[in-house]
């Protein structure tokens, strides 16, 4: 019997969540519970001035099944992952990682380039290096004097 | 520290406690246990895995990536050290617990020692 510190007191209530999150579609259109639903993956996104990265942690997914889709301003990540059954003989004692599908669609404040776009998955982190475009660039203007 | 199972949840440490507790799938077998931990971000060579008595300790550290130049536009999540201790009650074997990596999914194998093994006897009665 293997038993775990700081063992949370609702813990497989927090296993609903992780499902939950996983199926929830973009945007958090699904009903909110108690609290609020996360939305997966989480995202964070930064910006210099050439170009955009869009990070999301993805443990365990694989990079041919993730789906990355861009459209104008618009970025939509797909992708699922299976958890595999216990092995042969063995009992789950605590089952807390999620599995299945998800889908999210987020906007940014200027569309991109998606043929200078690339990919990269490392340790279970994607990075998505997008370019801006020229208009969306920081420009200097030169004062002149008369 | 909050006990959080979710991705979001689990990316805001507490403040008396700067690391992340990843989530965990663990199965029991009569041979032993393993243990799955989500912990992206971290690579092989920067998680340990430490033994004292019947408790292990997995720390796995994950340096943050954000670009110095970079501006953020959306942070829903950290990026920092995970930490979770694991307390057995059967007798291990720490001598002979192999552990593998790959995409960010950490998977551990730990044997129960020979003595709790024999512990468990099966009695087969065969009738008469």
């Amino acid at each position: 019997m293997l038993t775990i510190r700081c063992n949370p007191p609702s813990s497989f209530a927090d296993l609903d969540q992780i499902v939950e999150g996983f199926f929830a579609p973009a945007f958090n259109t699904a009903i909110p519970r108690a609290g609020s639903a996360p939305r997966f993956p989480a995202v964070n996104l930064w910006h210099d001035n050439a170009s955009v990265r869009v990070e999301a942690e993805l443990p365990g997914f694989k990079p041919e099944g993730l789906d990355i889709t861009i459209q104008s301003d618009e970025i939509t990540l797909r992708g699922s992952r299976s958890i595999p059954d216990a092995p042969e003989g063995a009992r789950p004692i605590r089952q807390e990682r999620g599995s299945g599908t998800f889908e999210r669609t987020f906007r940014l404040p200027f569309p991109v380039a998606n043929d200078k776009a690339t990919a990269s998955f490392k340790n279970g982190v994607l990075t998505l290096t997008l370019a801006k475009p020229a208009e969306a660039q920081p420009r200097k203007v030169r004062v002149t004097a008369n | 520290m909050s006990c959080c199972n979710t991705q979001n949840e689990c990316r805001t440490p507490s403040k008396a406690v700067a690391h992340f507790r990843p989530p965990v799938d663990v199965f029991e077998s009569d041979t032993g246990f393993r243990i799955i931990a989500d912990v992206p971000g971290a690579s092989a060579d920067a998680i340990d895995l430490d033994f004292d008595k019947n408790m292990l300790t997995l720390t796995a550290r994950a340096t943050p990536r954000t670009p110095e130049t970079a501006r953020p536009l959306l942070a829903e999540y950290q990026v920092g050290d995970y930490r979770r201790t694991f307390r057995f009650d059967e007798a291990i074997d720490p001598d002979k617990t192999t552990a593998e990596f790959a995409a960010g999914v950490l998977t551990i194998n730990v044997p129960k020692s020979d003595a709790a093994r024999k512990r468990k006897v099966h009695i087969t009665i065969t009738p008469n």
